[in-house]
């Protein structure tokens, strides 16, 4: 699977927690999820691979993997702050 | 017949009408009690309105001022969207330091009431809607008071003035901002919440937020200045009055 983030109208990170504006609705993202959010390109896909290397780099090993980072993407594209394709 | 008052920074005309003469100086005279210190501040500083509304006398007196309530809120909202922080929230000032508070909280769950109370001896700017610079400089909405009538389904329109509640000198800028949680709790509990939550909390309070110019710095920038955003567990409106005075003055 590849990733790519999704425009938003507005964000801002604060003290790692990104928020987020999108079509009025504002959510605020855990840490984990802001720190995918805010290494996913626009412009350019990133692999479920290279997105699971940088979390672990980052957080380590999930206790729930490997689907943790399937989880959260998952979690990113139903709130559609990330599109996806299928390999 | 016009009224010219200026709210949340907004100058309105409002142009009465009603079947009869003396109909029309019944409303008149209800608009400016309910309306005065509205009133006072257009008079005070004369412009030209920024929009108008025909106000004409609906069933009744009391039926046309609960619907004007609304209506002036949505108009000046309207006017001042992508200028100021618009927030679902009653705003007092402190009777000495003149830093506002802003109480937020859904409909219905006690900020007129809290405004009511507090209102007496804090600087009354609003029950309702609260106006804030990005500077953070409070923009009063001093509509009247909204208050539900036993037995009636319209909530009676009380001028501030009538309601008993203290004129600010000054609007002042926002210090802190609380959110009500009237839990029951017996002693007051300020808990203090993250600025990344609070902005997610208070967008779902806030009109017209995608209007702003980065709306996220916007009120991140707001909040940065104050002492905080808080939720507050309590039982009865005059028991905040001790801890709010205590966190807009330490």
């Amino acid at each position: 699977m590849r990733i790519r983030r999704l425009p938003v109208d507005d964000e801002l990170m604060i003290e790692g927690e990104l928020v987020v504006l999108r079509e009025d609705e504002v959510l605020l993202l855990s840490e984990v999820a802001s720190f995918a959010l805010h290494h996913l390109d626009p412009d350019d896909w990133t692999t479920e691979e290279e997105l699971s290397d940088l979390l672990m780099e980052r957080f380590g090993l999930p206790p729930d993997q490997p689907e943790a980072v399937s989880w959260l993407v998952s979690a990113l594209s139903d709130a559609r702050l990330v599109a996806t394709v299928q390999d | 017949m016009v009224v010219a008052l200026t709210t949340l920074g907004v100058p309105l005309d409002l142009r009465l009408s009603a079947p009869t003469p003396d109909g029309a100086a019944e409303l008149e005279a209800a608009v400016r009690r309910a309306w005065d210190w509205a009133v006072d501040a257009r008079a005070s500083a004369p412009s030209d309105p920024a929009a108008n509304l025909d106000v004409p006398l609906d069933h009744d007196v009391a039926t046309t001022l609960h619907h004007l309530s609304t209506r002036v809120t949505q108009a000046a909202i309207g006017q001042q969207q992508g200028r100021l922080w618009m927030l679902h929230a009653a705003a007092l000032t402190h009777p000495t330091t003149g830093a506002a508070v802003a109480l937020v909280a859904p409909s219905g769950t006690g900020k007129s009431t809290a405004a009511r109370t507090l209102g007496r001896t804090w600087g009354y700017l609003s029950d309702e809607t609260t106006g804030i610079e990005r500077s953070g400089r409070m923009v009063p909405h001093p509509k009247p008071l909204s208050i539900v009538q036993p037995g009636s389904p319209l909530k009676d329109q009380v001028g501030p003035a009538a309601a008993g509640l203290a004129r600010p000198a000054d609007p002042g800028s926002l210090a802190a901002v609380v959110m009500l949680e009237r839990d029951g709790t017996p002693t007051v509990d300020l808990e203090p919440v993250r600025t990344a939550a609070a902005i997610a909390l208070l967008a779902e309070q806030t009109s017209y937020l995608g209007r702003l110019p980065r709306p996220l710095s916007f009120v991140a920038e707001i909040l940065e200045r104050t002492r905080g955003v808080f939720v507050a567990h309590y039982r009865e409106a005059a028991d905040l009055e001790p801890a709010l005075d205590v966190l807009v003055t330490r």
